[in-house]
C-alpha cells in the first residue's frame, strides 16, 4: 500500500487501465462470479478500486473530458462511427427534430450491436465472453431479437427526450416512467416469464435470484440512460462554453457507456439462455 | 471517463492531474470545481499529476496512447455537432 500510495505520487506516473468502478458495478447489481481468467485478466485494475487516494487539492482549476476510462467500452465507442450516429441523433435533440434523432440514435444502436457481436473478439465488461464467442452462442433468429432488443431499449430512450423537448414536467416524468418500465421489457421477459424460461435447469432460489438481477439491471440501465440524456440536455441548453460544454461531453460519453453496459446485459441472458438449450439437448 | 485538469494547488502552484470520474459524480464535481478549493482525489480515480501549468506534450502523447484518450475530444464533438447543425439547416 506505501509503495503504491508512493508510485502514485510521483508526478507523470501513470496506472494501469481501469475497470469499472465498483459503484458501477453496484448499480447494474452484478453478482455473478468471475472466471480465473477474468479475475487474472483484471488483477492490476481491480488494485485501484477501493484504494485510498492521497489528496490532491486544486484552489483553482478547469477541467476538460478526454474520453472514455474503459478500455471496452473506448473500442465500443471508437469503431464504426459509433459516436458519429450518436452525434447525429443529438443533434436531432437540439434541432427538436424526432425524425433525426430516431434515426441517428437507433443506427448507433444497431450499429454497435453489430460491431460487438461479430467483430468483437475482446472481452466485454463484467462478462469476460469474447465476441466471437457470443456471436457463436446466437443463431441468426437470435441475432434478429438481438438487434431489434437493443434498438428498441435505445429507441425507447426518445420518448424521454420528447417529453424534454416539450418542456413540461407532466411529459417528462411520463417519459421517464416509460424508459424504465420499458427497459424491463426490453428483456422480452416479464419475471413470472424469466422464472419460467430460467426453470429448466436452475434451482428455485437460483431462478428468483437470477430473475432479480437481470431486471434490477435494466431498471437500474433505465435510470443511468435518463441520467445520459439528461446531461446532454443541459449541455445543448446551454451557451456552448465552460460547464456547458463539459455537460454535453460527458453525457455523449455517458450514453455511449449505458449503451455498453444494456449490450453486455443481453449478452449475459443471451449466456444463460445458450447454457440452458444446451442442457436440453 | 477521463478528465484533464489543470489549475492551482492549495500552496499556489500550478499543477494538472489526469483523473477517471464516474459518470454520476462528474455533476458533483463541477460544481466543486466552480466553488473553489476541492479535493480531486474525492471525485475519482487519479491516474497521474504533475506540476506545471500543462502536461510535457511526452507525457500527453503517453496519455493519449495508453488510454485511447483524445486532448481534442472537445473540438472534435463541437465540430461534429456544428457539422450536423449546418447540414441541417
Amino acid at each position: 500500500m506505501l509503495e503504491e500510495t508512493a508510485i502514485q505520487n510521483q508526478p507523470g506516473t501513470i496506472k494501469p487501465p481501469l475497470s469499472f468502478s465498483e459503484r458501477e458495478i453496484a448499480r447494474i447489481g452484478h453478482i455473478d462470479k468471475p472466471s480465473k481468467e477474468a479475475v487474472a485478466a483484471e488483477k492490476n485494475s481491480d488494485k485501484q478500486v477501493g484504494t485510498t487516494q492521497p489528496p490532491l487539492v486544486f484552489s483553482k482549476s478547469e477541467s476538460i473530458p478526454l474520453g472514455l476510462a474503459n478500455k471496452i467500452l473506448r473500442k465500443i465507442a471508437y469503431t464504426g462511427g459509433f459516436v458519429s450516429y450518436i452525434l447525429i441523433g443529438l443533434s436531432g435533440v437540439a434541432n427538436k427534430n424526432p425524425w433525426r434523432t430516431a434515426s441517428g440514435i437507433g443506427s448507433a444502436a444497431l450499429n454497435v450491436t453489430s460491431m460487438l457481436v461479430k467483430e468483437n473478439d475482446q472481452a466485454l465488461p463484467h462478462t469476460s465472453i469474447p465476441g466471437q464467442m457470443v456471436h457463436s452462442y446466437l443463431h441468426p433468429q437470435e441475432n434478429t431479437l438481438f438487434f431489434n432488443r437493443s434498438a428498441s431499449f435505445i429507441t425507447d430512450a426518445l420518448k424521454l427526450i420528447a417529453g424534454l423537448q416539450s418542456g413540461r414536467d407532466k411529459e417528462i416524468k411520463e417519459g421517464a416512467f416509460k424508459i424504465i418500465t420499458k427497459s424491463i421489457d426490453i428483456a422480452g421477459m416479464s419475471d413470472q416469464d424469466r422464472r419460467e424460461r430460467l426453470a429448466l435447469h436452475h434451482k428455485k432460489e437460483e431462478r428468483s435470484l437470477l430473475s432479480k438481477i437481470f431486471a434490477n439491471r435494466w431498471v437500474s440501465l433505465g435510470s443511468s440512460t435518463i441520467a445520459a440524456i439528461l446531461q446532454v440536455q443541459q449541455g445543448l441548453e446551454g451557451d456552448g462554453k465552460g460547464k456547458d460544454k463539459n455537460m454535453l461531453i460527458s453525457g455523449i460519453l455517458y450514453f455511449v457507456n449505458v449503451s455498453a453496459l444494456a449490450l453486455d446485459n443481453l449478452i449475459m441472458e443471451s449466456k444463460i439462455k445458450k447454457t440452458r438449450d444446451d442442457k436440453g439437448r | 471517463m477521463c478528465v484533464l485538469v489543470k489549475g492551482l494547488s492549495a500552496s499556489g502552484e500550478a499543477q494538472y492531474a489526469y483523473v477517471a470520474i464516474a459518470f454520476d459524480k462528474y455533476e458533483e464535481f463541477l460544481k466543486a470545481e466552480a466553488a473553489g478549493s476541492y479535493d480531486l482525489s474525492a471525485f475519482g480515480t487519479i491516474l497521474c499529476h504533475g506540476l506545471g501549468a500543462e502536461p510535457p506534450i511526452e507525457l500527453q502523447k503517453e496519455m493519449e496512447e495508453k488510454y485511447d484518450i483524445s486532448h481534442d475530444l472537445e473540438q472534435q464533438i463541437m465540430d461534429a455537432l456544428d457539422a450536423i447543425k449546418a447540414e441541417n439547416t
